[in-house]
């Protein structure tokens, strides 16, 4: 909770190294500001993100989840994007199923060159969660 | 010495027991060495019955089906407390099987819809004589009470109960296997099993050698823990899951999510296609394991 | 993993203010302390720093410390560094782990301090959370095959090639025209200098064919590319010339004969070649090339060729190079600037472009160094160069592209020579003349040239009716005063932009492109001709915008790049690969085609095998696997669970 007592969405963020990684350094370097709303977890590619760690992050209580990997046609591994696109847009109407607004799952190929597309998806994702409101399993006393 | 067992079916459709009795000749070896204290599904036995055992008196327990009303909760701790080594019996109560789909929506949903909703009903009436109260949601098992032994399966095959009974007879717990059912499908892959077109199980008439899943249906054999001979895939019918995920994955359902992603052909099945074709994601990947899954029900605020 | 106990320690960097100026570090630290497993926890101005590096080193001897958290900037600038200072200690490089609290946190949550303490706290418990789980990992050693490949004939890729051959490693220089040089050729004269362009390229083209290090594919394309660093095996597909090149004199008796004209490209479609021809006279290689659409086949050229060159049956010839690194120098196009209808180009007449100008000024264009007006061939009394056509504009090219500022300086001062009374307008945003010597040579245009600078953008070109001339309207910003000027010609700066096949070479190589479309390199201050694919590398204008000095400068660049990684002999891969638990496998062939490395196959008992060598560790194959069987090194499912259970904690 924010320290008005306004609702402050919490967003677990996995990141592929070579382009959302990178654009969220980029980000850094060029001092663009965003809500500190998310904690990045970096992995090689997006394809690595296996659906059970979305499902996890939901079930401890995360307000959005967030992944982060390269353009179609720009993956640094060829093709994981394509991967990482099928499976999450299944998980995505799986939550969806289980009462978890599907807005909640947020995908996003983000280049290294692209800090402020990453901004602007930060505001606009924590902007989006702040009016669904918390989590349904989310575990902040209201 | 006969083995003193007591044995239990909760919510359930008492499938696992016909399949313990489908053990046929096995039962000339099992039977003689059993001695019965409890078994209310057969032979008229009172709940008091059991709750008048010691603690710890019964060697063996072993529970069918899952707890869907208080009476069913106290019914399983009971005999938690009543036995020494206590089997969860099929998938319900490993699990919570076909059961669990209902953790998809509440139980006052559930009732609503049966009892009141449902087109075919002529005097709509929540009944709520004599009938023990519903919990919200099914929890396997093994959350409520502790077990020794797990026999997964829908039902678990006869030969898997055989083997632990007959092992435990001998002071053996029974060792599951480790592997998915494509270990033992006969069935022929190709070097490579991109999907290209996915089908429903009606759709089409598969070729009876080759892999199901490769030929576009959704066969849940890659993310199932092998044991039952891959029964259904051998008679031409993709596997639904029901033995549960192999020992080292959490999620059974995410973990086939991941795999059919991984294999259909981008070019040919776009992200909205698969979903749209899957149609039900829960239902499809979560046939026997929803209130197992990491996110084990609905989280929607009942309306 | 058999040991007794992890031991962390934690180090928060100040990072000068950079991080302490934003949050607390002692704070920081005295929190890590709290963290299970962690028994060290401090915090210091700079830890990349020696002083900083001895610290670790000392307490992974006193505490025992058998894992290491750096909280300070990003990974992908010190991990190496921190690894490095492990290693040193003694312990295994791969126990260690950062935390990422600048980039991803002091820096864009400055006006936050307490919510970017509160994130710092979270960051470093996910970092000692994977910590704790890490695991020895050895790094592997690949040899380096001492061969390079340079994609592109033009000055940068011929510095980098001379560069490389001289260091005494083999060189293919592909080139897709059917001649080396690039865009430098089509130049008449390079500022400041005004040196004749050709006259100090062609040496170095020389130079290029005669090294015996040195093998020039010319009319040859990429194919297919496979491997990896130190490794790489490139199909390359040499198109037919229809020209045997051992045999072929260069004599251009066969162009004599040969009844066919072409629009030549190289003159950008204002002057001819024939369907034999060599794109220009300097050529090298100094063969004839059949444009086989355009031919209808005479053979007159057949009759008059001595030395029999000609052979109609040549075949397309596909190679397969096996190199250890590659250098990708594939320059750039220049924008025909349709898009901006309001200069009129394509439309009216004698509104050409500065390169088109270059080659009106060159001595072996197709006015032999005349500057005419296109449409009456006359001389032109007044010119009108508008400059930044396409760059820095948010509709087309919002990058400058660097060297339009200088080149029309150049064209003014080459058009007051030949013909001092024609009066020249330069329309301009800003002038950028900044590099060596380039102010001092724009000075000169206006103050010894008399050329006019005008600063405002050309609202539009207009034709004078009845006439061919040009009326172009601008606002002279610095007299405050609208301008109607009537010219004879209009030359357009027109944008740098990339070529067309960068897109194909960026999916070939696995590269990234900038948000302009030229190739990414790997860090735009320190690695800036590396691309993020190990082994590659880029120079010149494929990287950008830029003038022939800075151009010839990443060619070498790259160059040494390549020549200290050939050098070496080996280099050592990250161990990130992906393992197969084979107990748990069951063959159930869903991991086979995910491998874009092909580094998947199945042993001989049915179950899948990873070739730790080709896996690069993307990990797809491991969130794939519905047994759980599969695990990818120091990115394991349970190092990345602990990470979020850790995030979501509180």
């Amino acid at each position: 909770m924010g320290g008005n007592g306004e609702f402050e969405p919490r967003i677990v963020g996995i990141l592929c190294n070579w382009c959302t990684y990178a654009g969220a350094d980029m980000a850094g370097t060029s001092r663009m500001q965003y809500p500190p709303n998310v904690r990045f977890i970096r992995v090689m590619c997006s394809s690595r993100v296996d659906p059970q760690f979305i499902l996890k992050a939901f079930e401890l209580g995360a307000d959005g989840v967030f992944i982060g990997g390269c353009h179609h046609g720009d993956c640094h591994y060829v093709t994981g994007n394509y991967r990482a696109e099928e499976r999450i847009k299944l998980v995505r109407k799986l939550i969806e199923q289980l009462g978890i607004e599907p807005e909640r799952l947020r995908l996003e190929w983000i280049s290294a060159s692209e800090g402020n597309v990453l901004v602007e998806v930060m505001n606009d994702f924590v902007k989006k969660l702040k009016e669904l409101g918390p989590s349904p399993l989310s575990k902040d006393k209201e | 010495m006969p083995v003193t067992v007591a044995m239990v079916s909760l919510a359930s459709c008492w499938g696992c027991y016909q399949s313990l009795l489908d053990t046929h000749e096995a039962l000339l070896d099992i039977l003689p060495q059993l001695d019965i204290k409890f078994w209310h599904t057969v032979t008229d036995f009172k709940y008091k019955d059991l709750e008048s055992y010691k603690d710890g008196s019964i060697d063996v327990g072993i529970v069918e089906g899952v707890c869907r009303t208080e009476e069913d909760v106290h019914i399983l701790k009971t005999l938690r407390k009543k036995c020494k080594t206590l089997i969860s019996l099929g998938t319900c109560s490993t699990y919570g099987g076909i059961y669990g789909l209902l953790n998809l929506t509440t139980i006052d949903q559930a009732l609503k819809r049966k009892f009141v909703e449902a087109e075919s009903v002529q005097e709509p009436n929540i009944p709520e004589e004599d009938v023990p109260k519903m919990l919200d949601f099914i929890v396997p098992n093994r959350k409520i009470v502790d077990f020794e032994v797990f026999l997964p399966g829908c039902p678990v095959v006869s030969k898997d109960i055989a083997d632990a009974i007959l092992g435990l007879l001998k002071g053996e717990l029974p060792k599951p296997p480790v592997r998915t059912l494509c270990d033992e499908c006969p069935r022929e892959k190709s070097e490579v099993i991109t999907i290209k077109q996915l089908k429903r199980d009606y759709e089409g008439i598969p070729d009876p050698k080759k892999c199901l899943l490769e030929q576009g249906y959704i066969c849940m054999g890659p993310a199932t823990r092998e044991g039952c001979g891959a029964l259904c895939p051998k008679a031409g019918m993709p596997c639904r899951g029901c033995y549960g995920p192999g020992p080292n994955v959490i999620d059974q359902g995410a973990k086939m999510i991941s795999a059919l992603g991984s294999i259909v052909d981008y070019e040919s099945i776009s992200p909205e296609e698969l979903v749209e074709k899957v149609g039900d994601v829960a239902g499809t990947f979560y046939n026997f394991f929803l209130p197992s899954g990491i996110i084990s029900k609905t989280v929607r605020k009942a309306k | 993993m058999g040991e007794k106990e992890v031991r962390i320690g934690v180090y928060v960097c100040h990072c000068g203010t950079n991080i302490a100026g934003v949050v607390s570090p002692q704070e920081l630290a005295s929190y890590a302390a709290t963290l299970p497993n962690v028994v060290v926890a401090k915090d210091y101005r700079f830890m990349c720093s020696d002083p900083g590096q001895e610290m670790i080193k000392q307490d992974i001897k006193e505490h025992n410390l058998n894992r290491i958290v750096v909280a300070a900037c990003s990974p992908r600038l010190h991990e190496p560094t921190f690894r490095r200072v492990c290693a040193e200690a003694g312990l295994n490089q791969f126990l260690y782990e950062q935390a990422n609290i600048r980039e991803h946190d002091t820096w864009v949550h400055m006006r936050q301090p307490k919510e970017a303490l509160e994130k710092a706290k979270d960051l470093i418990r996910i970092a000692v959370a994977k910590a704790a789980r890490l695991e020895p990992l050895e790094v592997q050693k690949v040899k380096v095959t001492p061969v390079c490949l340079i994609v592109g004939g033009g000055i940068a890729g011929i510095s980098a090639a001379l560069d490389v051959a001289n260091a005494g490693f083999k060189v293919h220089l592909l080139e897709k025209s059917p001649t080396i040089g690039g865009r430098m050729a089509q130049l008449d004269k390079t500022f400041p200098t005004m040196d004749c362009s050709a006259c100090i390229l062609t040496p170095k083209m020389v130079d290029v064919a005669r090294h015996p290090n040195i093998e020039i594919h010319s009319y040859s394309e990429i194919k297919e590319v496979e491997g990896y660093v130190g490794n790489f095996k490139v199909k390359i597909v040499e198109h037919p010339r229809y020209v045997l090149a051992d045999k072929c004199t260069g004599c251009g008796k066969c162009a004599e004969v040969c009844p066919v004209f072409v629009p030549n490209e190289f003159e950008l479609g204002m002057g001819s070649r024939k369907a034999i021809y060599v794109p220009f006279p300097q050529a090298v290689p100094n063969v004839y090339t059949i444009d086989r659409e355009k031919c209808i086949e005479c053979k007159l050229c057949v009759k008059v060729c001595e030395p029999e060159a000609i052979d109609f049956n040549q075949q397309e010839r596909e190679i397969e190079l096996e190199v250890g690194t590659v250098i990708i120098a594939t320059g750039y196009d220049v924008y025909t600037p349709f898009d901006a209808p309001q200069y009129g180009y394509g439309i009216l007449p004698n509104v050409i472009t500065s390169l088109e100008l270059e080659r009106l000024l060159s001595s072996f264009g197709p006015t032999g160094g005349k500057v005419i007006v296109p449409t009456t061939h006359e001389k032109p009394k007044r010119i009108a160069f508008i400059q930044c056509v396409g760059s820095r504009d948010q509709r087309l090219f919002p990058y400058c592209s660097r060297v339009c500022c200088t080149y029309s300086v150049k064209h003014a001062r080459q058009i007051k020579e030949k013909y001092p009374d024609t009066e020249i307008f330069i329309f301009y945003m800003d002038m950028r003349t900044f590099g060596k010597g380039y102010d001092e040579f724009y000075e000169i245009a206006g103050r010894e040239y008399g050329v006019n600078f005008v600063r405002g953008r050309v609202a539009e070109v207009r034709r004078v009716p009845g006439t061919d001339k040009l009326m172009v309207r601008a606002e002279d910003t610095l007299l405050g005063q609208l301008m109607e000027l009537e010219v004879d010609m209009v030359v357009l700066a027109s944008a740098v932009i990339p070529r067309e096949e960068t897109e194909q070479i960026q999916h070939l190589f696995r590269l990234s492109r900038s948000a302009d479309g030229f190739l990414l390199e790997a860090h735009p201050k320190l690695r800036p001709v590396d691309t993020l694919t190990d082994g590659v590398f880029v120079a010149g204008m494929a990287q950008g915008p830029k003038d022939i000095p800075d151009a010839v400068a990443q060619g070498k660049g790259a160059a040494a790049a390549a020549i200290a990684l050939m050098g070496m002999g080996e280099v050592e891969i990250e161990p990130y690969f992906s393992i197969v638990n084979e107990e748990l496998c069951s063959g159930c062939k869903v991991c086979q085609d995910i491998c874009p490395y092909g580094a998947i196959g199945m042993t001989v008992d049915g179950k899948s095998n990873i070739n730790s060598v080709l896996c690069k560790g993307c990990g797809a194959c491991a969130a794939a696997c519905p047994s759980g069987a599969i695990d990818t090194q120091h990115f394991k499912f349970n190092q990345v669970m602990a990470q979020i259970e850790a995030a979501m904690k509180r």
